[in-house]
């Protein structure tokens, strides 16, 4: 079982060195890009080894002074619930978000291997526990019993080892039961894709969640005649109640359902020297590890023994296939946007993006139409809100589009080498991809000027027609910029899943942005001059239609540029769409 | 007659690695060329320079007698590609894919409906026409690939292993294919790790080894002038002849 284990911490070492490793046939300028890219990893372990160092010492200094704080264990009951609740939480997210991301252990590898599966389970639970958020968590609940044996309560010390070693049993087993789980979810690719959106979908929705509870408190005070001030009396007793400390409430039905509960209560038990009260809380958490580990065990079996199942596939339509033919386009030119626009459609994060600008949108608009007071906008902005909303999806929309246009030609993979084979000239390869990202940009923009419209109406007609010519001005720029950068910093992606790495390259999303800013600032300037200073919301139409009118004028040159950069770069981008 | 693809010199070098190292091809029209080579003998990277994925790093070539690196895309118009990766969009569906590359080259709706039904009928993907590509299998997605760079009727077909991963039936089916293609006046650039299928389907052969061609010419000629057999030929050129497994007797089974 060591050999074993051992053998997999060596996998799971020699696999994160490698990934740091640059491969051969690149480009210097491509070598260099790629060096700039590790950088963050890197940086990001050295900094985890001085975490870890200070956890382990956060959790000695915990033990040692916790014995001494008898008068505050309520808020030290608190501290722990809420660090092991977020734990808790990365622990079952986590492993969504892996198998969302597409890096999910090779178990077909291992199963060819000489090893019993209980020990393959064994090797992933131990190696959960090298996550970073376990492993500092591992650091301070290891060390918090050494602290308690300094402070002079060593069989405390020995019960809180045991409530340790007990809340890191039902964790790991936790994060490898979700593992499995996800893994199941997740290897079928539709089944997959649909469940990365939902995943996608709900942590949006969550990350509104405060807002709009807030919202509706306030709603319920003002309904009831309560002001701020009343409030706030109202929550000094609560506060001075539980300065006082006192003794700890009985461990409630729900606690024993919750081991982070159980872990606090054991150690609150033997900081007050009461190692024999810690027994009951740490016997049900080590029966909640017991039951996670052999709810994972169950389920990672399954998972061996049906490593390669999918559900059957969907049957299209068959050969008539509906392909439009975009105007003022060339025959090449319209087949290369057709295909990006099915491509990004039909890609996660494509359909994420659309979906989630408008619903974003409409909680905007949700918050302000129930709480206009709010610090949504600076105060004193003399323009509508419901254009100010617009205007904001507009700049949503260029930035959700990011990862289509920063990284235009590396994103299509082997389909790259598809078009680089055909008779399609550069010119045409750019102006295909630029129709499509106008596309895309229409798609997503219009849909969120039209909820903010709906919901938070009212301002010149002028004012709200300016706005579409403002995002063309925007996408005029941007278009040549996009198809520079993204054959400047290509980056081979997965757009069926929604990793990380799936953004652009790190250069291309700051030049981007630069570019973006810099797009965007004339048009305001002149929006702002026509309306503050000759106070006609007329002339602001017209001063942005004309300014988008030279973008556009300028785009067209600027593509040239960009092809006569693809020209240079292909071979390269081919080398990246083949994953070289 | 014009040969189908010559090159004069072709090089092509990444860094200090020389993979391609002054190759003269000559492949005639209306020929089926087997291009073989033990792994990393630079097949694949000459196919990439021939189809114009790489550039070379020097040396010249013409293609249908057109100088790739002046017009590629008049090249592109009479070429068919098969190349190692695939080349197809995940995304689309085996119907798009056809439809995509129809439409760059071009081909009007009535043609391109019926090529395509043809092609899928041939490749036995009418079942699956409607399926994203991602969702194919190994073999399916060669075929649906084939039959891409069929459609647009190309003069010249590049296939770089072509009959890796695919069964036996499709097999057959796609060697008669190739074999009536020829027949027509077609010309076929092959590569292959499969003697057999090489020396039952081709009629030239080019061997290359450590970036250098090192035989070129008919396949009858190559065996009238050893009398042996292709594999023979073959590991005796790239020098693989004289040397034996090692003896690895704590291999004992």
């Amino acid at each position: 079982m060591i050999r074993v284990a051992s053998v997999m911490a060596w996998l799971r070492w020699r696999l994160l060195l490698n990934h740091l490793r640059p491969t051969r046939r690149r480009d210097a300028l491509e070598r260099a890009s790629r060096a700039f890219e590790v950088i963050g990893p890197v940086i990001l372990l050295v900094l985890f080894l001085p975490g870890l160092l200070l956890a382990a010492f956060g959790g000695g200094a915990a033990g040692y002074f916790l014995p001494r704080a008898a008068g505050h264990q309520r808020q030290i009951l608190m501290i722990v619930r809420t660090i092991l609740s977020i734990e808790l939480f990365m622990t079952l997210l986590a492993p969504m978000l892996r198998a969302a991301q597409g890096s999910m252990p090779n178990l077909e590898r291992f199963l060819l291997l000489p090893i019993p599966r209980r020990y393959l389970y064994i090797s992933d639970a131990l190696g959960a526990l090298g996550n970073p958020w376990l492993a500092l968590l591992s650091a301070g609940v290891l060390l918090l019993p050494v602290g308690m044996g300094m402070a002079g309560l060593p069989l405390e010390g020995c019960v809180a080892l045991a409530a340790g070693l007990g809340i890191l049993l039902f964790l790991s087993g936790a994060e490898t039961c979700f593992l499995s789980l996800a893994s199941l979810l997740f290897r079928d690719r539709r089944r997959a894709e649909v469940a990365s959106f939902v995943l996608v979908a709900v942590m949006a929705s969550l990350s509104f969640l405060p807002a709009l509870f807030s919202t509706l408190q306030r709603d319920g005070r003002r309904a009831a005649g309560v002001t701020i001030e009343q409030s706030a009396e109202e929550t000094k007793p609560v506060a001075s109640q539980s300065s006082s400390g006192g003794r700890l409430a009985p461990l409630s039905l729900w606690g024993l359902a919750y081991p982070p509960e159980l872990y606090a209560r054991s150690i609150l038990r033997c900081a007050d020297g009461l190692p024999a009260a810690a027994l009951v809380p740490l016997t049900v958490l080590l029966l909640w590890g017991g039951l996670t580990h052999a709810a994972g065990l169950k389920l990672y079996e399954r998972l061996l023994e049906t490593p390669e199942v999918s559900s059957p596939r969907r049957r299209g339509s068959g050969l008539s296939v509906a392909w439009p033919r975009v105007p003022l386009l060339s025959d090449a030119a319209s087949a290369i946007a057709v295909a990006e626009v099915r491509l990004v459609f039909r890609s996660v994060q494509g359909k994420i993006q659309f979906f989630i600008l408008p619903m974003v949108m409409l909680v905007m608009s949700v918050l302000w139409t129930r709480r206009p007071e709010s610090a949504l906008f600076p105060a004193g902005v003399p323009l509508p809100a419901g254009l100010m909303l617009a205007t904001l999806g507009v700049f949503f929309a260029m930035m959700t589009l990011e990862g289509t246009l920063l990284n235009q030609f590396a994103m299509d993979r082997a389909g790259l080498t598809l078009a680089f084979l055909s008779p399609i000239s550069d010119r045409d390869l750019i102006l295909g991809k630029a129709a499509a990202g106008a596309f895309l940009v229409a798609s997503r923009a219009l849909p969120a000027m039209l909820v903010a419209a709906l919901m938070v109406p009212g301002g010149s007609v002028f004012l709200w027609l300016a706005l579409p010519f403002m995002a063309l001005a925007l996408y005029a720029w941007m278009a040549p910029l996009g198809a520079i950068l993204s054959a400047i910093f290509p980056r081979p992606v997965n757009a069926g899943k929604i990793v990380k790495q799936n953004q652009p390259h790190a250069m291309a999303s700051i030049l981007g942005m630069i570019g973006n800013l810099v797009a965007v600032v004339p048009a305001m300037g002149l929006a702002g001059v026509a309306l503050f200073l000759l106070q006609s919301p007329a002339l602001v139409l017209l001063f942005v239609m004309l300014y988008a009118g030279l973008a556009l004028l300028l785009s067209t040159l600027l593509l040239r540029v960009a092809a006569r950069v693809l020209a240079r770069r292909r071979e390269n981008l081919a080398l990246v769409a083949q994953g070289r | 007659m014009e040969a189908a693809i010559e090159t004069k010199g072709l090089r092509r070098t990444f860094g200090e690695l020389v993979a391609v190292d002054g190759v003269d091809l000559a492949v005639p029209r209306g020929t089926l060329y087997g291009f073989l080579g033990p792994n990393g003998a630079g097949k694949s990277t000459t196919i990439k320079c021939l189809t114009g994925l790489l550039r070379p790093s020097a040396g010249a070539m013409r293609i249908l007698g057109i100088d790739p690196e002046m017009d590629p895309v008049a090249v592109k118009r009479k070429v068919g590609v098969v190349p190692e990766d695939l080349a197809l969009f995940d995304r689309l569906t085996g119907a798009e894919t056809l439809t995509f590359v129809g439409k760059v080259h071009g081909l009007d709706r009535a043609t391109l409906q019926a090529r395509s039904r043809e092609l899928l009928e041939l490749m036995d993907l009418q079942a699956a026409s409607g399926i994203l590509v991602a969702d194919y299998s190994h073999g399916m997605r060669k075929k649906i690939a084939l039959a891409a760079a069929l459609l647009p009727a190309p003069h010249l077909l590049f296939l770089d292993e072509p009959f890796e991963g695919i069964d036996a039936v499709a097999s057959r089916q796609i060697k008669d294919l190739l074999l009536a293609f020829v027949r027509r006046g077609g010309t076929v650039f092959l590569t292959s790790h499969i003697l057999e299928i090489v020396e039952k389907l081709c009629d030239h052969v080019g061997v290359i080894a450590k970036g250098r061609l090192v035989a070129q010419g008919s396949l009858d000629s190559l065996r009238a002038e050893t009398r042996r057999s292709l594999e023979e030929i073959f590991l005796d050129l790239v020098g693989a002849g004289e040397e034996s497994a090692p003896a690895m007797e704590w291999l004992s089974g």
